[in-house]
């Protein structure tokens, strides 16, 4: 299925992972990307510990609104 | 008739979804201002209710982004979401086509508005409509500013886009209400989640209560993003409703900065015979 969408081998694999963290350093907004990780099953806490790992991992945002974000997070 | 209540509330779906993980005493506080202003928006005795929103991709998206939409059906249904994690049941909320019709024709005098016959609501409209209306009987209108999608309208024309939108309904045979949904400053869905500026946050309420077109006209994105984040967006909403409370000043019932809700959670109406 993800064959048909205009994505990057990275963004595919992200995709098919279900890599929350990477996903989110890739830039899919928040307001969506929550929905998807509730529907992969991670409660909330599970799916901000997931992109602040993302970021520790593959470093900040790279396109989209949350570019700028500092990804330090407060709860 | 003229436009009988304008109000404005925090919309986070945590605050249905997270509700237990909240600071008992802060929530009690919220709660109470929410029926505080459920009643006093009931004695206003509308006939519809304006909620005045800044959805979430739910029905506008980077294909086709209106600044300005209102919804023109007999009916909408939401929420969007997921029932269990919003923490409200799905549903059907009565609309009035008619009215919105006549709105909606009234306001292309003045602004180039988007309308829509299909609209599903998500939290943005729906946390809300939990509190203020929770039989959901009243027929609900609603309005979307793009607060999601950069570019946006710029501020000044949301401000004048509710003085508008308050002329049409005041011009109107209906008993009209007004309710703004939006954040002030947050992070949402953000590994920042939780994170609030109550400075910020405090100073733009009180260029709000004040009604200060110019000082809320002048807000820049740039410096919001700075200060308030992605969510800091949506204060759109928030002053659209001062614009259509023309000169009258606002109160505010409750600010509580609830970090597991994501947002200073406000509720606060506008005095429409303080003008």
């Amino acid at each position: 299925m993800v064959g048909g969408y205009d994505l990057t081998e990275e963004e595919q694999q992200a995709f098919l992972r279900e890599d929350i963290g990477l996903l989110y350093v890739l830039g899919i907004n928040g307001q969506l990307l929550m929905h998807y990780a509730a529907f992969t099953g991670l409660e909330w806490d599970a799916y901000i510990k997931a992109m602040r790992l993302g970021v520790a991992t593959h470093g900040n945002v790279r396109a989209g609104l949350y570019v700028m974000t500092d990804g330090r997070g407060a709860v | 008739m003229p436009l009988v209540f304008v109000g404005a509330v925090s919309h986070g779906p945590g605050i249905t979804g997270r509700a237990e993980r909240a600071d008992p005493k802060q929530k009690a506080n919220l709660d109470s201002a929410f029926d505080r202003l459920s009643r006093e928006l009931a004695d206003s005795a509308p006939d519809v209710l304006i909620v005045v929103a800044a959805e979430h991709f739910a029905n506008f998206f980077m294909n086709n982004m209106p600044a300005y939409a209102m919804g023109m059906a007999d009916y909408y249904e939401g929420p969007i979401e997921d029932e269990e994690w919003l923490g409200i049941k799905r549903r059907r909320i009565p609309g009035d086509r008619k009215t919105s019709v006549e709105l909606v024709s009234a306001l292309l005098n003045h602004v180039d508005l988007a309308y829509s016959e299909e609209w599903k609501f998500d939290h943005g409209v729906m946390v809300p409509l939990h509190f203020l209306t929770p039989a959901f009987d009243l027929p609900v209108i609603p309005v979307n500013i793009n607060c999601q999608g950069p570019p946006l309208t710029p501020c000044h024309r949301a401000y004048q886009f509710g003085q508008y939108l308050g002329e049409v309904c005041a011009a109107h045979p209906r008993r009209i209400a007004i309710v703004a949904t939006g954040g002030l400053s947050h992070w949402p869905a953000t590994p920042d989640s939780g994170k609030i500026n109550q400075t910020w946050d405090r100073d733009f309420l009180d260029k709000w209560t004040r009604n200060d077109a110019a000082a809320l006209g002048d807000y820049d994105d740039s410096e919001v993003y700075a200060q308030a984040g992605q969510g800091g967006f949506e204060i759109r909403t928030f002053i659209a409703a001062a614009g259509a409370a023309q000169d009258c000043k606002a109160e505010v019932y409750c600010y509580e900065p609830i970090p597991i809700f994501a947002v200073g959670c406000t509720v606060a109406r506008f005095n429409l015979s303080s003008g």
